[in-house]
């Protein structure tokens, strides 16, 4: 699309906004339903999709992509008429008598650029709450979920007419082109890299963003949990989506005495669930883009080279964009395997010594999307909690913080700006507008200049009483 | 066992579980190690040094036997007393520095005494002395990515020097450096051993090992042999 056609999306989107902001709860409601049957009327081409751009699994698309959109439409579906209502506010005795309340009011046209990793949930769900909160919406897809990208055009077409929802499909430049207008709002999910380009360039409009990114999640493991339960879970974690997942479990950290045992469960758990050739599993999950499986192997033979231990499942395939399971241990510590998120299927394992050593290096790092705790000790986690910062901590589990309904969802300062999900998803679309009312008669008079003596007086009482 | 041993095991045996399954990973250790004794622990894979250095640095308990470190029966100790004499009495030296990258050197190396409570100046005065020590007064300020891989090994070997432990316990130390920067930290060792200080070093390279003053090879489990070095 070259930037005229851009323009004209956004100018068209810009236009309608107001009607699509005056729209009912009812008329909104009857969109996400609408949206849900068609997606799960097409649920084969949704699958086909995610076959082809990532060699996902089908049970892994109804789990991953579909369900959270059509959980999310029945969960919105049944709160957005009193997430609508305005919220009325009690008085201050100074303001009495009047009226306060908050309108949640639509921003008016928006954006969402959503990544490749997880293409239909990451772009429909941001869907769903902007569409709730009264919203035009511009959609952007990535380029590197092409299949998914041209059904999720063809299926926004179907659902909504163009000047309420419109897929915008290209590459970088029509990303760099479709951001650069003043948007009311803009919702971004990808790297902390690209997220912070989006925001100088939203900065430009003073455009609100809400920035799903991600970083380095730890998983902290208790000494008392037992590695090697450990070990087989993070296998299980790190193999989801062949780790392509911002909320995957980044790098582990272990009490020094216990490394060996978490490795070898980690190896048991990739076995266990993955098999001992997951390239010849038709379920495991490829590695979206050579230039993707380049830097994660650029990165292995860094650590491999600079002197780290590893071990892989199998072997490594680019002609298929395969990626093994690997976990690698004494990685040195300037390298990009440790300093930078992974994205993939590679688990290095640092040590420590003390707990406060572990708290130590985990604030080292930019905060992350998560902190996984393993762990039975309730102080020990209550204790890690309120010394770290993170957008969220699951304990004893792995990504199911994503699936609460009511819980907000999203990152802390490089790790993501704004919450979703929700409520909280439902408000990052809105305006929280604070509307108050005065009665006819309004006291305010009283108190105004010009500064009589008895006014004097009437104000120094309400400055010492009130 | 001898007043003086820094170090004193009798009997000790350490099982793990396996499933239904006991394995006897060590079977039976005795030794001393005396105050100011620089001793390298080798071994084949699978030989038990791992094992053994964790007990040996209070992160397990072994099965059976005894441990006293600097006179205090560690063998039967809970967590709490256990992490407070791994502050206190060992100094861990890792192949990987395990630095933090944001802080300083001196800041690094002061971290331990920040756990054990002393004020800023005193953990001011003692990490630039540490720092001294090693050979980094002149890159106290700058941050482990400004530094060589043996100079952020050095800042590692300062941090354990910090809180003047009974014994720095050393797993493959130079594991991560190339053969000149081992040396360099060979030579540092060395050093560290003349002015007093008692060292135990696990290593699979026999040239490292060559430093130590005193070489012990475990074998399966066991003590295979206990030997002075020159
Ligand atoms: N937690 C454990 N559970 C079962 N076996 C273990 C455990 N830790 C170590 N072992 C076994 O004990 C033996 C000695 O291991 P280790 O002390 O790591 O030797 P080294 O460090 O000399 O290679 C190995 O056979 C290892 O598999
Ligand atoms: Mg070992």
């Amino acid at each position: 699309m070259d930037s005229q056609t851009l323009t004209a999306v956004f100018k068209r989107l810009e236009a309608s906004a107001p009607v699509v902001g005056r729209h009912t709860a009812t008329q909104r409601i009857a969109r996400l339903r609408a949206l849900k049957k068609a997606l799960l009327a097409r649920r084969a081409e949704a699958l086909a999709a995610l076959k082809s751009d990532l060699n996902r699994a089908e049970p892994d698309t109804d789990l991953n992509e579909l369900l959270p959109v059509t959980s999310s439409i029945d969960y919105v579906v049944g709160q957005l008429r009193q997430w609508m209502r305005p919220e009325r506010h009690g008085l201050p005795i100074t303001l009495i008598p009047g009226r306060a309340e908050v309108v949640y009011e639509s921003k008016g046209a928006v954006l969402i650029v959503s990544p490749w990793n997880f293409p239909i949930n990451l772009c429909l769900v941001p869907l769903v709450y902007a569409v709730a909160a009264g919203n035009s919406v511009a959609l952007k897809p990535s380029e590197l979920s092409p299949a998914t990208a041209d059904f999720l055009a063809s299926l926004i077409a179907e659902v909504f007419p163009p000047e309420e929802v419109s897929v915008v499909l290209g590459g970088v430049e029509v990303a760099v082109g479709i951001l650069d207008h003043p948007w009311n709002h803009i919702f971004f999910t990808g790297s902390p890299k690209i997220g912070s380009q989006v925001m100088a360039g939203a900065a430009k409009y003073l455009t609100s963003v809400t920035l799903e990114l991600g970083g380095k999640s730890p998983v902290f493991l208790h000494p008392k949990f037992g590695p090697e339960a450990a070990g087989e879970r993070v296998g299980w974690a790190k193999g989801l989506n062949a780790g392509q997942v911002c909320i995957a479990p980044d790098y582990a950290l272990v009490r020094k005495d216990q490394r060996d045992a978490f490795i070898e469960g980690f190896k048991r758990g990739v076995v266990k669930h993955y098999s001992s050739s997951p390239s010849k599993n038709p379920d495991f999950c490829r590695i979206v883009h050579p230039r993707h499986w380049d830097r994660l192997d650029a990165w292995f033979q860094e650590a491999v080279a600079g002197g780290a231990e590893y071990w892989q499942v199998d072997a490594p395939n680019r002609d298929t964009c395969y990626y093994p399971l690997t976990i690698v241990w004494d990685v040195p510590e300037h390298m990009d395997l440790v300093c930078h998120e992974i994205f993939g299927p590679i688990l290095p394992v640092k040590t420590y010594i003390e707990t406060v050593d572990g708290l130590a290096s985990i604030n080292a790092q930019s905060r992350p999307l998560v902190l996984y705790l393993l762990s039975h000790d309730e102080a020990w986690s209550n204790g890690v909690i309120a010394e770290t910062r993170a957008g969220a901590t699951v304990v004893n589990d792995f990504y199911l913080h994503y699936m609460h309904p009511t819980l907000p969802f999203g990152g802390v300062n490089t790790s993501g700006i704004g919450k979703s999900h929700g409520l909280w998803g439902f408000r990052e679309f809105t305006n929280a507008r604070s509307v108050y009312r005065r009665g006819r008669w309004s006291p305010t008079m009283l108190l105004a200049p010009p500064y009589t003596d008895w006014k004097r007086k009437l104000i120094a009482l309400v400055a010492k009483w009130l | 066992m001898d007043s003086k041993s820094v170090i004193s095991l009798r009997g000790i045996t350490r099982d793990f579980q396996l499933g239904a399954q006991t394995v006897h990973v060590l079977k039976g250790i005795d030794l001393d190690i005396q105050k100011g004794e620089y001793v390298a622990l080798m071994g084949p894979s699978g030989s038990g040094k791992s094992t053994l250095m964790n007990l040996l640095g209070c992160l397990d308990t072994p099965t059976g036997g005894s441990y006293h470190l600097a006179g205090r029966d560690v063998s039967r100790m809970d967590d709490n007393d256990l992490a407070a004499v791994r502050n206190k009495e060992i100094g861990f030296v890792f192949q990987t520095f395990n630095l933090i990258p944001r802080q300083t050197a001196l800041q690094n190396v002061a971290l331990p005494m920040v756990y054990a409570g002393a004020s800023k100046e005193v953990r001011t005065e003692r990490a630039e002395e540490v720092l001294r020590q090693v050979g980094l007064e002149d890159r106290m300020d700058h941050r482990p990515n400004q530094l060589s891989g043996g100079q952020r090994q050095r800042v590692a070997v300062a941090r354990a020097l910090v809180n003047t432990p009974s014994m720095i316990l050393a797993d493959e130390p130079t594991g991560n450096l190339d053969s000149t920067t081992s040396v360099e930290i060979m030579k540092l060792f060395d050093d560290i051993h003349k002015a007093g200080n008692t060292l135990v070093v696990v290593t699979h390279e026999e040239d490292i090992a060559q430093h130590a003053h005193r070489i012990i090879r475990l074998r399966d489990g066991v003590i295979e042999s206990d030997t002075p070095n020159r």
